[in-house]
């Protein structure tokens, strides 16, 4: 098979262009894949020397399309980083891999914010007739729409008419896009582990990991971690993680929280009231490798994640494929993982103090916790390998090729 | 552990932490502010954080949410700033609240301020000076109008009202009568201790500038950063600013424009040992601000011997007393005369004397006084009188703004039905001015436009600063009404009440102005005819 890949890669910053780039290195071997991007060259060697490339501010990019047995967009929600490949797949249809469901904010950056309010408000009548409008309408004038509403009018009508197949990571999302059209070929792939839980099978120990990630850190090892992985931002509920890791320290004070990644929604000022400005560690940008090794140390992770888009987490599935005891929020594509792998906690009233009850039971029961690591590992390895997942890719990218509707 | 049993823990612990006696966190005291304190801190968020610590060594618990919910169980509800949907909300609850309302003189200062930003604007376009000093002399003589918000209700349903400084107690007595007892509760000052091993060579260093005028803050229309370029503009004397992010871009932009005689330096944000190592190297700090309370930066560069000048309209003199070089802040005379004598002035430890009293400790042993004698009194008749009459109030407040709110939707789609409900409401509460803008807005649309100008006049008497729309809608319904110089007028003090106004509603206003100098001209033309 010849197959056109589109997506983000780094050097652009985004989970997409890790996944990607993942993703592409267990297909090469399978089928020809050229990568599509958007102006700049790729930062990852491998590709580079393993693929082609084609830069789509280039050149006739669409033009070569025709010649390909199968079309793969890679669509998230950063207009930066998927714009170029949104206006291709309209005239180009392919196999979208929606990695969002909602797309208001991908469509809001694109016209709202730079001054097209018309552009908006056009493809919301279009989608959703006068409903969509007036609620178009009312985002355009800088009015608070509530996020149940909005979840109402998800943008994504015309990249799922559009596509030959529509590819999600979750039934949520599966569900969502046959509400949408019925008749459209969808199929969910898993997001894949990275390749972690095949290369977490050969020989790795954990518990060494763990103290040595720990030492390179400094930290004691006597230490208990939690963590939070990727960027701070007010859905991944930092306010609600500090409300009851400052209760959880009062039990527990031989334990550090820290929050790897970039402070996007500014919990300082927080950390001083709860005065946890001392315990707390916010690392800021991290390196794949630092990411790791922060990853290593953690011994219980948190990815609470309210509201969602639809989004899948690639750092969840990192934290499973490694064995890590994971607390998440009981929503969307997260409440989908399985009760054995992982604690649920709503998003409601109770989401602090069971957040609180998970935290203090994962940290103080080393049974409980192992057990929880060890079933997530063998739900990562059995149901989201990284070839195994290619392979899916390849299933239906071909069916799609045949042709037709489902 | 055997398969299944991660899954069965899990269980148990959902089952022991959603149970009936958890799911709600009991404190002492809730404090409560706007949503985004901690994201955009302010000198409310210095406030909160401190008094929190201070007052859990004295044994308070206290927590904080944006606005008192169903997760807290709490005895008092602390406000910080004036919000009246959270005074409702606790309330309702039935508790009791204390009110610290950081209370601007914002009538006072408010319009002054936005005046001054648009004259500063002209002239940095035009460079008359001479249509400039005009103009800030007219500035004294602005009368005094009320644009504050709707505070009334916060402050008169409060168990108890915490200001930071006489001033500031003055101003809510003075404006608000029904007010019951106003206590006093300082700022407090923490004494940054790790300053002692910071030398001014670091600033001096990075920027090339020692001895001069220091202006700590964000640059914003309130802080009057454009006043003090002014009044320096013809002196040779060093002027830096340390300016973090601003609110307002549109002013900072004014700031950088400006263009004079001295160095000028804008460092942005800068870590805690440069702005120490800037106070230690400048002569003086001087911040010509609208309103303080009291003013974090003057505190600080007190501290740390520099000479202050600031005006004096906020609560500084309780802080600092005479120890400042006052000026008007309106008058750019008064501020270069008061930076002047500052300059003139030798670094001297008395800030740092005043400031020993000015402890987080003390206040809140004085906070904690007030809780105590609130909690003491809560089983009395008095206080429960109180609280049956505060939630008797805020039903009635928040009737009133379900049904406008009802009302405002109801004319969106049928303003015929809409317009007799808002007639009612505005007999009920003939003080709300945005009643008069959707009734105003309304009539206009019918054509009624005698009867919109009258709505529109009434809200601007009420509120002369509450929302551009209010202008322009007037000057549509003069011009209908080929008024077209009192339209003209409205416009151009759109212009200068709004000088930050958006980029629709400055083209709006430039059409309007265009097809009033149309009308006016062809007016001239036919009478020259005639």
């Amino acid at each position: 098979m010849r197959l056109a890949f589109f997506s983000p890669v780094n050097p652009v910053e985004s989970g997409i262009s890790d996944y990607s780039e993942s993703l592409l290195r267990a297909l090469a071997p399978r089928c020809t894949v050229d990568l599509f991007v958007d102006g700049y060259r790729p930062s990852d060697p491998w590709i580079t020397e393993n693929l082609r490339i084609v830069d789509c501010r280039r050149g006739d990019a669409r033009g070569l399309l025709a010649g390909y047995d199968g079309v793969l967009y890679q669509m998230g929600g950063t207009p930066g980083h998927h714009k170029y490949m949104y206006d291709i797949m309209l005239e180009h249809p392919g196999v979208v891999m929606l990695h969002d469901l909602i797309y208001q904010g991908f469509f809001g950056d694109l016209w709202l914010k730079t001054g097209r309010p018309d552009l908006f408000i056009a493809e919301m009548r279009r989608s959703y007739g006068a409903a969509g409008e007036e609620v178009a309408r009312n985002l355009a004038a800088g009015r608070q729409v509530p996020f149940e509403t909005i979840k109402k009018y998800p943008m994504n009508k015309r990249m799922i008419d559009s596509a030959l197949g529509v590819a999600v990571h979750s039934r949520s999302a599966l569900r969502q896009v046959v509400e949408v059209r019925p008749q459209v070929r969808c199929q969910l792939i898993p997001h894949h582990d990275f390749g972690w839980s095949a290369w977490a099978q050969q020989g790795y120990d954990p518990a060494a990991a763990n103290l040595s990630a720990k030492q390179k850190l400094s930290i004691a090892p006597g230490t208990k971690v939690l963590a939070c992985f990727g960027f701070i931002v007010a859905t991944k509920r930092p306010d609600v993680v500090l409300r009851a890791y400052a209760r959880l320290r009062q039990d527990i004070p031989d334990s550090c929280l820290i929050f790897v990644g970039e402070e996007k929604y500014r919990v300082s000022e927080y950390l001083r009231f709860l005065e946890l400005d001392t315990s707390v560690r916010i690392t800021g940008y991290t390196t794949s490798e630092e990411f790791r090794t922060y990853l290593e140390a953690a011994d219980v992770c948190i990815n609470l994640r309210y509201p969602s888009q639809g989004e899948t987490s690639g750092a969840v599935l990192r934290m499973l494929a490694l064995g890590k005891p994971v607390i998440v929020t009981n929503h969307a594509w997260f409440a989908e993982l399985p009760d054995s792998a992982c604690a649920k906690v709503d998003a409601d009233r109770y989401e602090e103090d069971l957040l609180y009850g998970f935290c203090k039971a994962l940290l103080t029961d080393a049974d409980y916790r192992l057990a929880m690591g060890r079933n997530a590992h063998e739900y990562a390895q059995r149901h989201c390998a990284l070839d195994m997942v290619a392979g899916q890719y390849l299933d239906f990218l071909a069916e799609c090729a045949k042709g037709g509707d489902r | 552990m055997k398969p299944g049993e991660v899954e069965r823990k899990n269980a148990r612990i959902i089952r022991q932490y959603r149970s009936a006696r958890t799911g709600r966190q009991s404190v002492d005291v809730l404090f409560c502010a706007r949503a985004n304190l901690f994201q955009q801190p302010g000198g409310d968020t210095e406030v909160v954080i401190n008094l929190k610590r201070a007052l859990t060594r004295l044994g308070f618990r206290v927590d904080f949410r944006p606005s008192p919910s169903a997760d807290v169980h709490c005895e008092l509800v602390h406000i910080f700033n004036c919000d009246t949907p959270i005074a409702i909300q606790s309330a309702l609850l039935g508790k009791p609240y204390v009110v610290t309302p950081m209370y601007e003189d914002i009538n006072r200062y408010y319009i002054r301020s936005m005046r001054a930003v648009s004259y500063f604007r002209d002239y940095l376009d035009s460079g008359d000076w001479l249509l400039l000093e005009s103009r800030l002399s007219s500035l004294q003589r602005e009368d005094e109008r009320p644009v504050a918000m709707d505070w009334k209700f916060p402050l008169c349903n409060a168990a108890a009202i915490c200001a930071t400084g006489a001033a500031e107690a003055d101003t809510i007595r003075r404006q608000i009568p029904e007010v019951g007892a106003v206590e006093i509760v300082r700022i407090g000052f923490n004494r940054p201790v790790e300053a002692e091993q910071v030398s001014a060579d670091l600033f001096v260093d990075e920027y090339g500038a020692r001895d001069f005028v220091l202006c700590v803050g964000r640059l914003e229309s309130r802080k009057n950063q454009l006043m003090l370029l002014y009044s320096l503009q013809d002196d040779d004397i060093p002027l830096v600013f340390i300016n973090s992010r601003t609110v307002q871009p549109g002013y900072e932009d004014l700031c950088k424009r400006f263009r004079r005689r001295g160095k000028t330096v804008f460092t942005g944000r800068v870590k805690p040992e440069m702005l120490w190592s800037a106070y230690k190297a400048a002569r003086v700090h001087a911040l010509p601000s609208w309103y303080e309370l009291p003013g974090l930066a003057s505190l600080e560069a007190a501290w740390f011997g520099c000479s202050v000048v600031a005006a004096d309209w906020g609560t500084l003199p309780d802080y600092l007393r005479d120890s400042v070089f006052y000026c008007s802040p309106y008058d750019p005379v008064s501020v270069r005369e008061a930076v002047r004598k500052a300059l003139e002035a030798p670094r001297s430890d008395i800030g740092r004397r005043l400031l020993a009293e000015c402890r987080w400790e003390s206040e809140a042993e004085r906070l904690a006084h007030i809780y105590r004698r609130l909690l003491d009194e809560r089983e009395t008749q008095a206080a429960v009188s109180r609280l049956e009459r505060a939630a008797e109030n805020a039903r009635a407040e928040q009737s009133y703004h379900q049904r406008r709110g009802r009302t405002l939707e109801l004319m969106r789609t049928d303003i015929a039905r809409g317009l007799p409900l808002m007639d009612r409401l505005i007999a009920e509460r003939p003080d709300d001015p945005l009643n008069y803008l959707f009734r105003g807005e309304a009539r206009l649309k019918l054509g009624r436009v005698s009867q919109a100008e009258e709505d529109l006049r009434a809200s601007i008497a009420i509120k002369k600063v509450f929302q551009e729309v209010t202008h322009l809608y007037l000057a549509l319904a003069l011009i209908q009404q080929k008024k077209l110089h009192e339209a003209r007028e409205a416009l151009l003090e759109a212009l200068e009440i709004y000088p930050f106004m958006n980029e629709g509603s400055k083209a709006i206003v430039a059409d309007y102005l265009a097809r009033c100098d149309a009308a006016m001209q062809s007016e001239t033309g036919d009478t020259t005819s005639e």
